[in-house]
């Protein structure tokens, strides 16, 4: 079932093929100019995350769902496959244009040019933060619908922006920085993973009790 | 091989509150107006609605008990939903060999091929008809048990309607498999079903065998004189006309046998709809 469910998403991410092949030649745009790669992660993070979760939007295209789930199709396997194409997808899409944009900056700014491994450090922080991302995301869309999501999903950031914002000027981040740095580092993992669990969950629920 | 017992879901306008079985060796179709309860009644026993009271099985198991395995086992056409419009029919032999582990790709190509229809078109710019080929080769594709479809002939011209029936036919010469099905064109029901299900306001209103509604059903076309002195236990319902009464009957012999002069007119699915929903009883 996994298998036929991450074909169908593939072959749905391929119908984007025009806007994928797109978004390398954006990267450049980040890179070329500035000589560096900071903002082409933010970037990165950006557009990993959400190519996945759109293929929700295909799914319940015509009510879509009501048929796919007349097949052999758990709606717990559902999420959880959104989930696992989500990850790998992200993981692909960071890859490729990544890789792209760091061959990019070798090339037209040799002097800014950076080691490899360093390169792949801030690809995982990266796809950290993608997950956290997807995982906010998944259930949004699961629950809301592609149309109202942009909604629900713009005013959950501009909230969530609001709080950092908050938080950053309190400096509580830098006190937490300073003072377990390394514990910080060792949590941010474990705290992903809980929250990447508790959004599952959350879809799982959402699913199960929804009617087509 | 399906069942729902007083099966109860109710909208804000609308409330179903049905009893029917499709048994095992069947053809059960279900006939009713638009809006009658036909596409909410299959999606319940398809486990796509939460029923609100009620018992649904399939292959004798409660419907939230069904595994994948058990799903394998369906083939479903739906009137208002099918795969991703942003597929195409080559994708879907790829999708559908691992869903299912009993999937017949050369047949699936074959039928697609038989049905003219494109490989490489997006499925969201298919005609309905072609749409509704496309769900029926894949249902049939994967030597399923239990075929449910909600209007499987939709949007078919004639002779692709016939082919259908045909595959449905076909079908069928499986032992042990089942069909329900609902049309809203008599004609497919009635040389298919072996059962007929006639719902309204989300009711049942007569199950009957195809051959007994056909045989023994009648609709009597008397004036009022003839109706006043008329025997009215095998009545069923009656409507008020120009010339009297069309009454409608499951025993249309009697009536043939004690009142000669009586118009009777053979039982048909159109017939028995129309007077069961419009008449009065």
């Amino acid at each position: 079932m996994m298998k036929g469910l991450l074909i169908k998403d593939l072959k749905l991410m391929l119908t984007q093929f025009a806007f994928l092949i797109l978004l390398p030649v954006v990267g450049a745009v980040f890179v070329v100019p500035t000589g560096e790669m900071s903002m082409g992660f933010g970037y990165i993070t950006a557009v990993s995350g959400i190519i996945g979760v759109t293929t929700i939007n295909y799914d319940s295209y015509d009510n879509g769902f009501a048929y796919l789930f007349t097949l052999p199709i758990s709606r717990r396997g559902y999420v959880k496959e959104k989930y696992l194409f989500a990850a790998l997808s992200s993981v692909a899409v960071m890859m490729a244009i990544g890789l792209f944009m760091w061959a990019l900056m070798a090339v037209s700014h040799p002097e800014n040019a950076y080691a490899f491994a360093d390169f792949l450090g801030d690809m995982e922080d990266s796809y950290s933060i993608a997950l956290t991302a997807v995982a906010f995301m998944l259930p949004v869309f699961l629950k809301f619908g592609a149309e109202k999501s942009r909604f629900v999903i713009l005013i959950i950031a501009g909230i969530f922006m609001g709080v950092m914002i908050g938080v950053s000027q309190a400096e509580v981040l830098r006190d937490i920085e300073i003072g377990g740095g390394k514990w910080v580092r060792v949590l941010t993992p474990v705290l992903c993973l809980a929250w990447l669990c508790a959004s599952y969950l959350i879809s799982v629920r959402i699913m199960e009790k929804k009617e087509f | 091989m399906l069942r729902l017992e007083n099966v109860k879901k109710k909208y804000k306008d609308f409330e179903l509150d049905i009893t029917m079985e499709v048994k095992p060796g069947c053809v059960t179709g279900l006939i009713g107006r638009n809006g009658a309860g036909k596409t909410t009644a299959f999606k319940a026993a398809l486990g796509l609605i939460r029923a609100a009271g009620g018992e649904i099985t399939v292959f004798g198991k409660p419907i939230s008990g069904l595994s994948a395995k058990d799903r394998e086992k369906m083939g479903v056409v739906l009137s208002d939903s099918g795969f991703s419009g942003y597929l195409k029919v080559k994708d879907l032999a790829a999708i559908l060999g691992n869903l299912y582990s009993r999937f017949d790709e050369g047949y699936f190509t074959g039928k697609c091929e038989s049905f003219g229809l494109p490989f490489d078109k997006r499925i969201k710019d298919f005609s309905t008809g072609m749409r509704r080929k496309l769900h029926v080769a894949a249902a049939l594709s994967h030597h399923a048990e239990l075929l449910i479809m909600d209007e499987p002939t939709a949007g078919m011209d004639v002779i692709a309607r016939e082919e259908l029936l045909d595959m449905i036919r076909e079908y069928m010469e499986t032992e042990g498999r089942s069909v329900l099905l609902s049309s809203h064109i008599s004609g497919d029901l009635e040389g298919l079903c072996d059962d007929i299900y006639l719902i309204d306001e989300g009711k049942v209103l007569l199950h009957e065998d195809t051959d007994v509604l056909l045989d023994t059903y009648g609709i009597l076309k008397v004036t009022k004189e003839q109706y006043e002195a008329m025997d009215k236990s095998f009545l069923m319902c009656r409507r008020k006309e120009e010339f009297g009464y069309s009454c409608l009957t499951g025993e249309k012999q009697f009536y043939a046998e004690n009142y000669p002069d009586a118009v009777i007119e053979k039982g048909s699915i159109d017939g028995v709809m129309t007077m069961m929903i419009r008449g009065e009883r």
